[in-house]
């Protein structure tokens, strides 16, 4: 997403006649950032894909014998350091900080000025928190956790309840493990059409962004009371359950009271168990793609869908949502489509597990092609709002001329990357996370088939896949994208 | 099924993968204009905000000057050119701009109207 000020085109457009001027224009839907990124040139598209090809046959070839990332040798470390991370006082200030920025995302919200890129909500919620948080967790583990304003209060209540009650709190539901990480996903795809959809053509208002963060506060603290905090938090907090998915690639893990280590990626094989961990995976992907095309590759699509709906007489702002809806949802049945079919693919060879199961227990595989999808879409957006993020919004959230910091007087410089280095980020991201899913996958695969022969015979489906993944990625960079 | 036919299955997937890749580029080079502007560029606005002919895209090099006017059919608010962040009042045509292409990318011209709405006239693409 790309965010500019308030844009009133849609109501203008209304006085226009001709029908191609009313869609609100890709470029005014929201002009998020200053500076777009220029389409990746083809030569570079083509050596990536042909990079990707190469290095797939590859990998078959070359490929161990034995599974080694499906048991998570999770080892503490000294408890020294347990103790310095999982103290009460840290615990407390995290989930503090974490309060702290909830409450001015409401604040600034309800009461900030109207322009997005001038308020802190936008910009916190849509980049330093939505986007910021992806590689701390790779890095560092599940860290949102920590600083989860939402367990945080819950855990506040079920502590003052136990002070008074002497018991702690009744969760009148277990927390169905059918359901797995399927609310989660719900949310995400939410979240997405608020950020991209629900204006209308235009950037989310801060207001709106308010709204739908107290909404969705209040079904975060009625599943809490329903499910237990800590059930809930893990699998149904829709970005709890979001970052932890990235966190899973990473060596760090917090079990009860200790951090502990793992080999890289040998956290990820566990999490695809759970209900719905294909789902997630595959939205995260899908949402990526979807914001890269809307104004791109789907453009002349959505505008005409967009123009359907505006036939049947819907108003301006609500074609452009039904539109973009429709798309949006098309996008995330071909992702689920394309994947479903690489997994019936995998079900002919013999001696597979059945096809539902089958489709679970590679959704990890696909964790590292949306970490790469996301570096590629946001890298430069992140790099341009961050610096917003750390002046002007730093020192006046609110876009009433404050100084707290005396920093408001900061500006973005759009000359921080270069084209080319941004092009090569994309790329690299692109190649290195097909290279992570490959080798996931034919992880998965030894530890799923009897023989290595069969093992490798169904990964030429899961290659398949991977390579379709990843040159869409590619070829959503070399056109027009947001 | 054969082993035989399972390699034959991938390799047309692979294929055709291939082939939206070359479909890509073919429609990559053919889409837009590579042409590169050169001199003054007028940009046309009519007397409701929008650009003449729709939005245009302009191409430049690095290093390149920009010497865009921007000729209104009615008096807007300004102009404003995304990025560079240069904005000019708008109460007099033409509205001229001229700088040098010191940053790369893609940048949004817009015109902020007089009741407030914005909307983009012209796109500047500036290649590294």
């Amino acid at each position: 997403m790309r965010v500019s000020r308030p844009k009133l085109a849609a109501a203008a457009a209304l006085a226009t006649p001709a029908a191609g001027l009313l869609f609100p224009d890709a470029a005014s839907a929201h002009a998020l950032v200053g500076r777009k990124d220029l389409p990746v040139p083809a030569w570079l598209f083509a050596w990536g894909a042909s990079v990707v090809l190469v290095i797939s046959f590859a990998l078959l070839t070359v490929a161990w014998t034995k599974a080694r990332l499906q048991d998570e040798d999770w080892r503490p470390l000294p408890r020294g350091l347990s103790i310095a991370v999982l103290n009460p006082v840290t615990q407390t200030l995290c989930g503090l900080i974490g309060v702290g920025l909830f409450v001015l995302v409401l604040y600034s919200g309800f009461r900030g000025i109207e322009d997005p890129t001038h308020n802190f909500s936008i910009i916190f919620v849509f980049y330093t928190f939505w986007l910021g948080l992806i590689l701390p967790s790779v890095l560092l583990g599940d860290v949102f956790r920590a600083f989860n304003p939402w367990r945080a209060i819950g855990r506040v209540i079920s502590g003052g309840f136990r002070l008074v009650a002497g018991q702690s709190a009744p969760t009148p539901f277990d927390y169905p493990d059918r359901l797995g990480l399927w609310p989660a996903v719900f949310g995400i795809v939410l979240f997405i059409w608020l950020e991209l959809i629900a204006g209308g053509g235009i950037a989310p208002t801060p207001h709106k962004v308010a709204v739908a963060t107290v909404i969705y506060s209040v079904i975060t603290f009625v599943c809490m009371g329903l499910f237990g905090v800590e059930e809930w938090i893990s699998r149904g907090e829709a970005f709890n359950a979001y970052f932890g998915m990235f966190a899973r690639l990473g060596p760090l893990e917090t079990r009860g009271d200790r951090v502990g280590t793992r080999r890289f990626l040998s956290g990820a094989p566990q999490w695809a168990a759970v209900p719905g961990s294909a789902a997630l995976v595959l939205t995260s992907i899908g949402v990526t793609s979807f914001d890269g095309a809307q104004e791109g590759v789907w453009s002349g699509t959505i505008r005409w869908t967009f123009e359907r709906a505006s036939d049947l007489g819907l108003s301006l702002s609500d074609s452009f949502r039904v539109a973009n809806t429709i798309w949006l949802l098309i996008t995330l049945a071909g992702m689920a489509g394309l994947y479903w079919l690489g997994i019936k693919g995998m079900h002919s060879v013999r001696g597979s597990p059945p096809t539902f199961r089958l489709g679970r227990s590679f959704a990890h595989t696909l964790i590292p092609i949306a970490l790469a999808y996301l570096v590629a879409h946001y890298f430069s957006a992140f790099l341009y709002q961050e610096q917003a993020q750390f002046t002007y919004i730093l020192s006046d959230p609110l876009g009433h001329g404050s100084n707290l910091f005396g920093t408001a007087g900061g500006g973005i410089n759009y000359g921080i990357v270069g084209s080319n280095t941004v092009w090569y980020v994309q790329v690299a991201a692109l190649v290195i996370g097909h290279v992570l899913g490959l080798t996931l996958a034919h992880d998965r695969a030894l530890a799923t088939y009897d023989s290595v022969r069969l093992a490798s015979r169904s990964q030429y489906f899961m290659l398949a896949v991977m390579v379709c993944f990843t040159c869409f990625g590619l070829f959503l960079l070399s056109q027009a994208n947001a | 099924m054969q082993s035989r036919t399972m390699r034959i299955v991938v390799l047309a997937v692979v294929i055709a993968a291939a082939i939206a890749a070359l479909i890509a580029l073919a429609s990559s080079n053919s889409g837009k204009s590579e042409e590169v502007s050169h001199g003054v560029q007028t940009v046309r606005v009519d007397p409701s905000g929008n650009p003449v002919g729709g939005v245009k895209t302009l191409t430049y090099n690095r290093g390149d000057r920009i010497e865009l006017h921007v000729v209104l059919a009615a008096p807007e608010q300004a102009v404003h050119v995304h990025g560079y962040e240069y904005e000019k009042p708008a109460e007099h045509s033409p509205v001229v701009f001229s700088f040098p292409a010191r940053l790369d990318g893609v940048f949004e011209v817009e015109v902020h109207r007089l009741d407030k709405s914005e909307g983009p006239i012209a796109e500047l693409h500036v290649n590294p």
